[in-house]
């Protein structure tokens, strides 16, 4: 298992960051979206093998709750568990914080990305009808949720 | 027994979890059992003051932890403080700390005063706090998740207003 490199994401590197979102999304947020939450202090974070930036996360903390807004994996170097190593990243944070839960949405058609996910624990919580632009129209978007009870009582290690 | 990164790793491949006790940081708060108060367990320079009714639970223990984390402020920057200690909170200084009070009636035990306009209110000796529900209310709760967002984020813009 190649061993990621973690750094928080700075406003220098926004442009680097949205080209990747560009090449990896149908419908990729702004760039002023990733400004954004860097300026309203959202954690987010780039993840590097040999020095070359394969992904990101963008996450925000509400109270208890860690709430996973982005989490992307260059589409050259999918496939090789990049996005289950950011993904555990992620809910090693919400740990580290005591929060109880980590929930994110993900479009309905991305069966991939939710594959990835119940795998790792989440569990559907609800669906949000239209939630997400779409080629035809709009497209529902799957709320998920992990519970960190079991975790925080038990460790990180369950991972 | 510990093991090395290479048993976790080959452990996870073939999706055996791996349990180990947790080990919460703790919260310094007052020691329960001592018949003497003793104020010199505070540090009133911390610029974070909680103040609670009594002796936060575990569990409400881990959900101040996870507030606090979740605007980035560490417990050690912390001071939490219950009712029994209530005379420590004069030695608080106004230019230094602010207060989240938790919960509505404790907030009139406190007797605290109205400040100018805005939401915020002070403690006697004019450390401005912020009102929030009580950890265990919002335990019980959670859809008083959001009085408690708009009081910490509050709070936080009050303690970025004592910096400048």
């Amino acid at each position: 298992m190649t061993e990621l490199a973690i750094s928080q994401m700075q406003l220098a590197d926004v442009d680097k960051v949205w080209q990747m979102e560009k090449q990896a999304n149908r419908f990729p947020w702004t760039k002023g979206n990733f400004e954004d939450c860097l300026k309203g202090g959202y954690r987010s974070f780039l993840y590097s093998v040999a020095d070359e930036m394969i992904g990101y996360s963008v996450v925000q903390s509400v109270l208890d709750e860690v709430h996973l807004l982005n989490i992307c994996v260059k589409p050259t170097s999918q496939g090789n568990g990049f996005g289950r190593q950011i993904l555990n990243h992620v809910i090693g944070l919400a740990l580290e914080q005591s929060a109880s839960i980590v929930v994110l949405e993900v479009r309905a058609s991305n069966f991939r990305a939710q594959q990835l996910y119940l795998s790792t624990g989440f569990n559907e919580m609800s669906v949000r009808r239209g939630y997400y632009p779409a080629e035809q129209g709009r497209e529902d978007g799957v709320l998920m949720g992990l519970e960190l009870g079991m975790l925080s009582q038990l460790g990180q290690n369950l991972l | 027994m510990s093991l090395s990164a290479q048993q976790y790793f080959v452990l996870d491949q073939m999706g055996i979890p791996v349990w180990v006790p947790r080990a919460d940081e703790a919260v310094t708060t007052a020691d329960m059992s001592s018949e003497t108060i003793d104020f010199s367990q505070f540090d009133f320079a911390k610029p974070w003051l909680v103040i609670t009714e009594n002796q936060l639970s575990v569990a409400e223990n881990r959900l101040l932890r996870a507030i606090f984390g979740s605007i980035n402020v560490q417990l050690n920057d912390v001071t939490v403080i219950d009712m029994q200690f209530s005379k420590a909170l004069q030695d608080f200084s106004a230019d230094k700390t602010v207060a989240l009070v938790l919960g509505e009636e404790l907030s009139q035990k406190l007797n605290l005063k109205p400040y100018n306009s805005l939401s915020c209110q002070q403690l006697e000796n004019d450390v401005l706090a912020m009102i929030s529900p009580s950890l265990r209310i919002l335990l019980e709760q959670p859809q008083r998740k959001e009085e408690m967002w708009q009081a910490i984020q509050q709070l936080r813009n009050l303690r970025a207003s004592l910096s400048d």
